[in-house]
């Protein structure tokens, strides 16, 4: 029983350097060094391999004597028998390996007589891990040492959640930075723009209130020319109504006038047509 | 009887003047001049009662014409006679004290018998 407490003791302390060591884990590749280092002391096992999965990411921990190795895909990549404790939810146990159909890394000589444990560990609804042992007559694993395994697992669940959401947030993040850095370039290419059409609208209106200016000048200008010569006609025909004049005066007098100063004004209204059109060709262009 | 000047480079307006003002009174003495510097020069020796005057003309236009009237303390009453509109130009002829109206070509009968008729004194 001494011996036993003492085993225990031992253990524990084994499973404190663990526990201490992934807790510091910041990567996959750290956490498979942590359970290459600290797993053996735990307890026997000739590979010891966990599939944790979360989203489309799919995490395999595979750890035998010669090493340690993490694979992460985005297919399950689930051994046959992981698929069992998937489904069936409860802890297996084998000793005829032949059935299990298992990759040719888990084949051990007879004399080994291997057997295979496996569980589904739930660390709450929607967080598990299957983890499994293969173990046999020089790597003894037996129910006792079930109580540090589950530990094992659900500080190893834990962790690869935690290292799962970190790369969430960090995508999160560098997609933020992608959406932030589009906007940016997007704002920048607005802001040019629209200093280019501020530019443009402000020559834009300087060129028409010159050209407004100069209408407005031309029109004022064509008014008086047209006017003097108009105004004459006027004077002339009131003449006419103010007394009576005889034929020969109006023929001598009046008509020479008046057709001076129709004249004069279909010269000032051709002039002012001809300038008008100058200017019309010149602002078009 | 009135003495009347009439100032414009257009010997038609100075033409329906004359005929306008001996119709109004034939007794009326009017003196027609397309020159501007050969009416300012017979100012004096005309010393006329009424001076009908239009604006745009060569070498001395209505301005200057007014313009030199006051600088030789001339106070004879001024009528312009123009085909401007131009609010300016209106704006402008009030600043002389001896233009009494600025008229727009062509004027009325019966405005110019008022004119005639009414206004007979110098200012």
């Amino acid at each position: 029983m001494a011996a036993e407490n003492q085993v225990l003791r031992i253990t524990y302390e084994a499973f404190s350097r663990f526990s201490n060591s992934l807790t510091r884990c910041l990567t996959l590749e750290a956490v498979a060094a942590c359970f290459r280092v600290n797993l053996k002391y735990l307890f026997n096992f000739h590979t010891f391999r966990a599939s944790y999965n979360r989203g489309d990411t799919y995490l395999h921990l595979q750890i035998t004597a010669t090493g340690a190795e993490i694979t992460e895909q985005r297919t399950p990549g689930y051994m046959a028998f992981e698929k069992l404790l998937l489904e069936r939810q409860i802890p297996m146990h084998w000793s005829d390996l032949q059935e299990l159909n298992l990759p040719r890394h888990y084949t051990l000589p007879p004399e080994e007589q291997g057997e295979l444990w496996g569980w589904l560990i739930q660390n709450d609804a929607e967080r598990h891990i299957v983890v499994s042992v293969l173990a046999g007559r020089s790597r003894i694993f037996t129910r006792k040492d079930i109580t540090f395994l589950k530990l094992v697992a659900e500080s190893l669940e834990a962790k690869l959640f935690e290292l799962c959401l970190l790369q969430e947030l960090d995508e999160n993040n560098k997609q933020l930075q992608r959406a932030f850095d589009t906007i940016h370039e997007k704002n920048t290419e607005i802001s040019s723009i629209m200093a280019y059409q501020q530019e443009v609208i402000t020559d834009r209106t300087r060129e028409i209130a010159a050209k407004n200016a100069r209408l407005l000048e031309v029109s004022v200008l064509n008014a008086h020319t047209v006017r003097e010569p108009l105004s004459r006609i006027l004077g002339l025909v009131n003449l006419l109504e103010m007394r009576q004049w005889s034929l020969e005066e109006i023929k001598e007098q009046i008509l020479p006038r008046l057709r001076l100063s129709a004249q004069d004004l279909d010269g000032a209204l051709q002039e002012v047509i001809e300038m008008s059109t100058a200017d019309l060709i010149k602002l078009k262009a | 009887m009135k003495r009347i000047v009439l100032v414009d480079d257009m010997e038609i307006f100075n033409f329906i003047m004359v005929t306008s003002i001996k119709n109004v009174n034939p007794a009326y003495a009017v003196h027609d001049f397309t020159n501007s510097l050969q009416a300012f020069a017979s100012l004096k020796e005309i010393a006329p009662d009424i001076i009908f005057l239009d604006l745009n003309m060569p070498e001395m236009d209505g301005w200057d014409f007014l313009e030199q009237m006051q600088a030789q303390r001339l106070q004879y009453k001024v009528y312009i006679l123009t085909s401007s509109t131009s609010e300016l130009d209106r704006q402008r002829s009030k600043t002389f004290a001896n233009v009494a109206q600025f008229l727009v070509k062509p004027v009325e009968e019966d405005l110019l018998k008022e004119i005639l008729q009414d206004d007979a004194a110098p200012v």
